[in-house]
């Protein structure tokens, strides 16, 4: 793709634990050389288990972590030489939206502070043309003036959310990491929230980057999808295409235990075996592995490296290497 | 991290603490604004004495310097000379201190043995009458300002019912007929081990009152310390499931609760002895009770920065080796401890 | 600054609100006697040269003719070595001692709590440093650390405060550092950060008025004991100089004729005793309600 909005390369990002006078310091792998580019005005979507890296990865995109290693292109721009200050300007254009609405907002601040925040904090706004802005974004998430004057606790889940969605489309930003924006939302709020964005990405010609567990709900928002397993990916390739034609076992395993809106059609349930295994101590070779039912001798010995399958797939397994397609 | 390795961060930590004292009473020393030069020799010296005083105190040299002098110095237990009485302050210390330590032990003494127990019963039944009433005495105990408690229980068992002596350690008559052979500088020891029966009688009937109202602070702050912290026991889980087994209440108290509170009177007698050294100053200077609260506060009269400055060191640091010591045992008793 | 402090005591005196003032006082009488002394004591100072009978000589005009006149009509408390009506002495008093012991606990918070906050947020060898510094105040006794500045800084109320405050500070930035430390984690100081917000804005704006409450509350009960460390080093002799009609002060030079002029000493003392008491009931029934482990077990 030419011009990607976001170019991520061979990012890694590793989580030290223990400290100077506890003794052992401890590296846990969070994220695994992870490269992948997005293209302006799409949805991106990333999907995989807790534990799997996809959190770290919308934080290290905001640098809320450093990565270790790795390189972020972000239009046009080197993103993580970036010195602090300059860094602090360029936020505008990159935004995070995150799971917990009540916990993203500090509870002692009114709606109205909190949308005002950013504008505040990097625009010179202030008084009247403040608040009109502010009333500007509650009407374009929906929610009425007069909520200004209420505190995260007074608002319900969805409420909550689209204040935190109006916060973060203050600036007028580019790109927006949206970190399981629906999961703690009542099913119903949850279908209003992702229309919401859906429409705000259309007027504002904004890029997501829509991480959750959730497969439906991914897929139905996504153009691209990108499958991760304990900090890497696994799979990638447009949305629509991946459910027909999913190669690697664990995309398998998890998209027959999603719900099908088509009844009767077939789908063999796989049930994978055991559990995550903890990123401080991963598995040899393909991290799958332990869990993998079409597991063979190699899979333990050597990781399998993310490989083109056809032009705009990629899977990391060693049977897709041989040339087999493992059947769904 | 095991218990060795909790002792010698913990040390670590003290000498950093005892350095970081150390340095404090230094700037402190260096804040008075009277040159110290001229304060030792007198108002009516001349300016070449004051000079030669100067050079003699290392006054004239630059401040690094005077803080590795001064560092020296402690480490020689040389505190200095007092500006006042031109003696040595190091044997003056040595010579007060006895008198104030026979004062902390009691009270932290009678801190414990009646604080604790006061604390254990009150938490048995929260919030029943003697709960109430016992929490106004301790209440009132931590409000009461020392030396005015002092002040009244003079009115009281002085002036008003003779019985017991208004200052000092010893009456004027056993100082005089009597004498006390010292051997460790406790009257009380003394007295007993010599076989001096009237100065026994005399210093136990003048320890009495300053004793007891250093007590009270640390009485009920233990007593109040030790409600809180039973409570917080009692209301655990495994005191719920020893209820519901049937064991009897007393028991439960006694044993189980009172075991885990037991580390936590550790931190208690250091507590009471932090607060009764405190107080002692204010106890002390009513009572004319020749230890360092009266020694120091005899310094505050005239201004004698050296005595002050040196008091607050000794003081000071008694008070971090007092933790480390409690903290040490503590980590020798419970595998538990962590560093915060 | 100023929506900033509105926050933080809107935020108190909603937690207050949801006790239900009356029925607080019905259930804890010993507390609404608290408030009560509390509330003459701050009535007493702050309108003493109303109040007061003689105001002049509460403010310490001597009158020597009227040297030691025991307590009378005329003279509600005695008079004192100067002539002096002590009742008038007393509420002049008052706003020395209630002046002193909240400007302690307030410069302690303002110094204690920040650094513990930054202590908190950054972690480190900030942390650490500031941790340190904690232990080497921590280590003085208070009262000997505050004799020995203010020794050196002469005898004023600024210099007690300091030198009081000086001992004080440790204790609010020991409380706040977790609270920070908990807080740091938190998914609003992340949303703060992602919109280029720097640590030290974040810090004044989300950290310290999220962690100011039970820090604040702790503090207010800390009061009646600096009223008495304050009493303590005015006894000594290092107070506010005379005229001024400093309690400590006051019981220190009515020592000297405590058998034959007992009201010289005996009132300013029991003002001392009286005050610290209230504050010190109020604390304990503050601590009660806010303490999980007692509150429940009322009633």
């Amino acid at each position: 793709m030419d011009k990607p909005l976001i170019r991520i390369k061979n990012l890694t990002v590793d989580y030290a634990s223990g400290g100077f006078l506890k003794g052992v310091t401890r590296n846990v792998r969070a994220l695994n050389n992870v490269s992948l580019d997005i293209a302006p005005g799409i949805t991106f979507g990333v999907v995989g288990e807790s534990g799997c890296g996809k959190t770290t990865l919308g934080r290290a995109l905001l640098r809320l972590v450093e990565p270790t290693e790795g390189e972020i292109v972000f239009d046009g721009q080197d993103w993580l030489s970036m010195n602090q200050k300059t860094l602090r300007g360029k936020r505008r254009d990159m935004q995070i939206i995150f799971q917990n609405p009540t916990s993203s907002l500090d509870p002692r601040m009114k709606t109205f502070g909190l949308i005002a925040e950013p504008l505040r904090a990097q625009t010179d706004l202030r008084g009247e043309p403040l608040k009109a802005r502010v009333a500007e974004l509650l009407i374009m998430v929906d929610l009425q003036e007069d909520q200004m004057d209420r505190r995260p606790r007074e608002l319900s889940g969805g409420q909550a959310q689209r204040v935190a969605i109006a916060r973060s489309l203050a600036l007028s930003p580019k790109f927006l990491v949206l970190d399981e924006p629906t999961s703690s939302l009542d099913v119903s709020v949850q279908a209003q929230i992702i229309n919401l964005l859906i429409r705000l990405q259309k007027e504002k010609g904004l890029t997501y980057l829509f991480i959750s567990h959730d497969l439906p709900v991914v897929q139905y928002i996504s153009q691209w999808l990108a499958v991760m397993y304990l900090g890497e990916i696994v799979e990638l390739s447009p949305s629509d295409f991946i459910f027909r034609n999913a190669l690697h076992p664990y995309t398998q395993a998890l998209l027959s235990a999603t719900p099908q809106p088509v009844p009767g059609s077939k789908r063999k349930r796989i049930v994978l075996e055991g559990n995550v295994p903890s990123p401080a101590n991963p598995p040899s070779g393909c991290t799958f592995h332990t869990r993998c039912p079409l597991v063979f001798e190699r899979c333990p010995k050597e990781k399998p490296k993310l490989v083109q399958v056809s032009e705009e797939h990629w899977a990391a397994c060693h049977l897709v290497g041989e040339g087999q397609f493992p059947s769904s | 991290m095991n218990r060795f390795q909790y002792i010698l961060r913990r040390l670590i930590l003290s000498v950093i603490v005892l350095f970081g004292v150390v340095t404090i009473t230094f700037v402190v020393a260096r804040l008075i604004p009277s040159d110290p030069a001229r304060m030792m020799v007198g108002p009516r010296a001349k300016a070449e004495q004051v000079a030669r005083m100067r050079e003699e105190m290392g006054l004239d040299r630059p401040l690094h310097e005077q803080f590795i002098q001064y560092v020296g110095s402690l480490l020689r237990f040389d505190f200095g000379v007092s500006f006042s009485n031109r003696l040595e302050i190091s044997t003056q210390l040595k010579q007060f201190l006895p008198a104030t330590l026979e004062l902390v032990f009691i009270s932290v003494f009678l801190a414990v043995i009646i604080g604790i127990p006061l604390g254990v019963i009150t938490s048995a039944r929260p919030n029943s009458w003697l709960d109430q009433i016992i929490r106004v005495v301790t209440i009132s105990g931590v409000s009461v300002p020392t030396f005015f408690l002092a002040l009244i229980l003079q009115i009281i068992f002085f002036q008003q019912l003779g019985w017991l002596p208004l200052a000092g350690r010893l009456s004027r008559d056993i100082v005089l007929y009597n004498p006390v052979e010292v051997q460790t500088g406790f009257y009380l020891i003394d007295t007993l081990i010599t076989g001096n029966w009237p100065a026994f009688g005399s210093a136990l009937v003048h320890v009495i009152l300053p004793a007891l109202t250093l007590a009270v602070y640390p009485i009920s702050l233990v007593a109040r310390v030790t409600r809180a912290s039973m409570l917080e026991v009692l209301s655990e889980n495994f005191i719920r499931s020893a209820r519901a087994s049937g064991l009897p209440e007393w028991m439960i108290l006694s044993q189980l609760a009172l075991k885990n509170a037991v580390s936590p009177a550790l931190t208690l007698v250091a507590l009471s002895a932090a607060y009764s050294i405190t107080g002692a100053f204010l106890v002390e200077t009513v009572f004319v009770w020749p230890g360092i609260g009266q020694f120091a506060f005899t310094a505050v009269e005239s201004v004698d920065f050296p005595v002050i400055l040196a008091i607050t060191l000794v003081v000071t640091i008694s008070y971090i080796l007092i933790n480390l010591l409690v903290d040490v045992i503590q980590a020798m008793l419970d595998p538990r401890v962590t560093l915060d | 600054m100023a929506s900033i402090g509105k926050r933080w005591f809107g935020d108190i005196a909603g937690k207050l609100e949801g006790k239900k003032p009356l029925k607080f006082f019905r259930r804890d009488p010993l507390a609404a006697i608290a408030v009560l002394i509390i509330l003459a004591v701050f009535i007493g100072a702050i309108f003493a040269p109303m109040i007061a009978p003689y105001p002049d000589q509460g403010a310490g005009i001597p009158v020597i003719a009227n040297k030691f006149k025991p307590p009378s009509r005329e003279f509600l408390m005695g008079t004192d070595y100067l002539g002096r009506d002590i009742f008038s002495r007393i509420l002049y008093g008052a706003r020395i001692s209630l002046a002193m012991g909240v400007s302690i606990v307030a410069l302690g918070l303002i110094i204690g709590l920040p650094l513990g906050a930054i202590a908190g947020y950054f972690g480190g060898w900030t942390d650490e440093f500031i941790m340190r510094l904690t232990d080497v105040f921590l280590a003085f006794p208070p009262l000997l650390l505050a004799i020995a500045v203010s020794l050196s800084l002469g005898r004023s109320f600024t210099s007690n405060l300091i030198a009081i405050s000086v001992t004080w500070w440790p204790w609010y930035t020991r409380m706040a550092r977790p609270l920070a430390l908990s807080i740091r984690e938190r998914q609003y100081i992340d949303a703060a950060k992602s919109m280029g917000i720097n640590d030290w804005v974040i810090i004044i704006r989300h950290v310290i008025p999220n962690i100011a409450g039970p820090v604040l509350v702790e503090a207010t009960t800390e009061i009646g004991l600096a009223i008495l460390t304050a009493a303590g080093l005015s006894f000594i002799g290092l107070g506010m100089p005379p005229p001024a009609a400093d309690w400590g002060e006051m019981v220190a030079s009515g020592r000297l004729y405590i058998f034959q002029q007992w009201w010289f000493a005996t009132f300013p003392g029991l003002a001392i005793l009286l005050t610290a008491l209230a504050f010190n009931l109020l604390g304990d029934s503050v601590h009660e309600h806010t303490n999980p482990y007692t509150s429940g077990k009322r009633e």
